[in-house]
């Protein structure tokens, strides 16, 4: 117990693969975790599991503004504030100069909604909550390794998405830089801390359930990128003012 | 002056400030232009200033598959191969985070399809008609935003040219080996028309990137085995 105990954490995508540990491995660290996503029994299972104290479901179409101020209001109403959000969407597809044309233009909009729309909706409303939180808050996503790397084939979309997303919260990093309220005085510490703080992770292939027909044999999944790694880089760094901007996972494995 | 002569190049988005420039520059060097975009009129009216010996107007939505294929289709079945595709798309339009994420939403939706959707749907058309023909040129004139998250104002355009560029850096790639080339060009403003808003002093415009730039640079590498996976015009203007 440190550094999130007492935390109200917003967990977007929280049903499954990353997002669901980080919401069990926060919980167990004392946070409240607010879990987000669509599908409702995935989310109301995970609850379950983990307790109804300091645990809240909200369904949420993360792509939709109005859902999404509805989302921090809620949490607000209920919890008294929001100290993170952190965004971790959709599963990867396969598109390459072999997929079918059609195909590739229909999974390039999924992805584009999954994987970039989620985190540019998110992203621009919290940190316009955040502004009006005199602590300011932390805002998380959850990329991918292709978001750098345009040489792993089969990412023709999963990868421009990510990448997408990247420029996105880069951007709004450097917004928030130029603004003259950026930092605050912090009294129990006496110095001056930035109030909105953003960072990506980005991991290679993660040992996640929907992960599992990539890899298929226990070697692979010990080799891939284990979520508990990235819950507890976030934990660590939670309220770390020098938070790094990016904090990249290898792997070994080949897919 | 003859540097493209028996070349043929796609420009879609030919309409446009830069796809004009573009076209122009092409047709002087001699190239075979097919000029691309949504409505005719303004493509009738640049064929007519260029000379209607070597250019093909064949107006289409480029978000549209069977739009872009049957502009590759009537392209060969005149000038018999094609060299290069051009893709020219999207206007700029501010967005920051002083804006409601309601107003965020519905300008990421214009510019993703202005931006995003054209350069993935004639990408792909293209290098599946290359791959027949054994060779081609697929440029993107992307923008120095793709790359510059430190530019205000940016927040939707920059993810849109910055989802573009990876796309095209991972198509080439992908194509490594095929004899398709691609490149992403990435300029700075561009002194056109569209721009002239922001640029609105002779000196602005003259500091700005002049579409010509581009075009020579092209025309420089057209033929260049190992041209640039990306290119970088810059420009000192300060608007």
């Amino acid at each position: 117990m440190g550094e999130v105990a007492g935390r109200v954490v917003i967990v977007v995508g929280a049903s499954g693969g990353i997002g669901r540990i980080i919401s069990r491995e926060f919980h167990n660290e004392g946070a409240t975790v607010v879990l987000v996503a669509r599908k409702v029994p995935k989310l109301e299972e995970l609850a379950n599991q983990l307790g109804n104290k300091r645990t809240k479901v909200i369904p949420t179409d993360a792509s939709v503004p109005a859902d999404v101020e509805r989302l921090f209001a809620e949490t607000v109403k209920m919890f008294g504030k929001v100290d993170a959000v952190v965004i971790s969407t959709g599963n990867w597809s396969p598109v390459s100069i072999d997929t079918d044309l059609k195909e590739a233009v229909e999974q390039a909009e999924q992805d584009f909604r999954a994987h970039f729309l989620t985190v540019y909706t998110v992203g621009l409303c919290a940190q316009r909550f955040f502004r009006k939180q005199s602590f300011g808050g932390l805002i998380v996503n959850i990329s991918s390794h292709v978001a750098d790397r345009a040489n792993l084939v089969g990412n023709l979309s999963y990868g421009s998405a990510k990448a997408a997303a990247s420029r996105f919260l880069n951007g709004i990093r450097f917004e928030i830089f130029n603004e003259t309220n950026r930092i605050r005085h912090d009294e129990e510490s006496d110095t001056f801390v930035p109030r909105i703080r953003v960072t990506e992770i980005k991991p290679a292939i993660v040992n996640t359930h929907d992960n599992k027909h990539l890899l298929p044999t226990k070697e692979m999944r010990d080799l891939a990128v284990q979520p508990e790694e990235i819950s507890g880089w976030i934990i660590k760094h939670f309220n770390d003012v020098k938070l790094p901007v990016c904090k990249s996972f290898t792997s070994e494995v080949t897919v | 002056m003859d540097k493209l002569k028996n070349k043929t190049i796609i420009v879609v988005g030919a309409s446009g400030g830069i796809g004009s420039a573009l076209s122009r520059v092409f047709y002087g060097e001699g190239a075979n232009v097919v000029l691309s975009a949504r409505t005719e009129d303004k493509l009738v009216a640049l064929a007519k200033t260029l000379g209607d010996d070597r250019t093909l107007v064949v107006p289409a939505d480029a978000t549209n598959i069977d739009s872009i294929r049957s502009v590759f289709k009537i392209a060969v079945n005149k000038f018999k191969h094609i060299d290069a595709v051009i893709i020219t798309a999207g206007t700029w339009d501010r967005l920051s985070h002083e804006n409601t994420c309601e107003e965020a939403v519905e300008k990421l939706d214009k510019h993703y399809k202005a931006i995003l959707t054209p350069t993935f749907v004639v990408s792909f058309v293209a290098q599946e008609f290359f791959k027949n023909q054994g060779f081609g040129l697929i440029a993107n004139i992307s923008s120095h935003a793709a790359i510059r998250p430190e530019l205000p104002g940016n927040l939707s355009y920059g993810p849109a040219k910055a989802a573009a560029r990876h796309f095209m850096l991972a198509l080439r790639s992908e194509l490594k080996g095929t004899g398709i080339r691609v490149t992403d060009i990435q300029p700075a403003i561009v002194n056109t028309p569209d721009n002239s808003s922001m640029l609105n002093t002779d000196e602005k415009r003259k500091q700005a990137v002049q579409p010509e730039t581009i075009a020579q640079w092209i025309v420089e590498n057209f033929d260049n085995k190992d041209i640039s996976a990306e290119k970088l015009f810059d420009s000192n203007v300060v608007l």
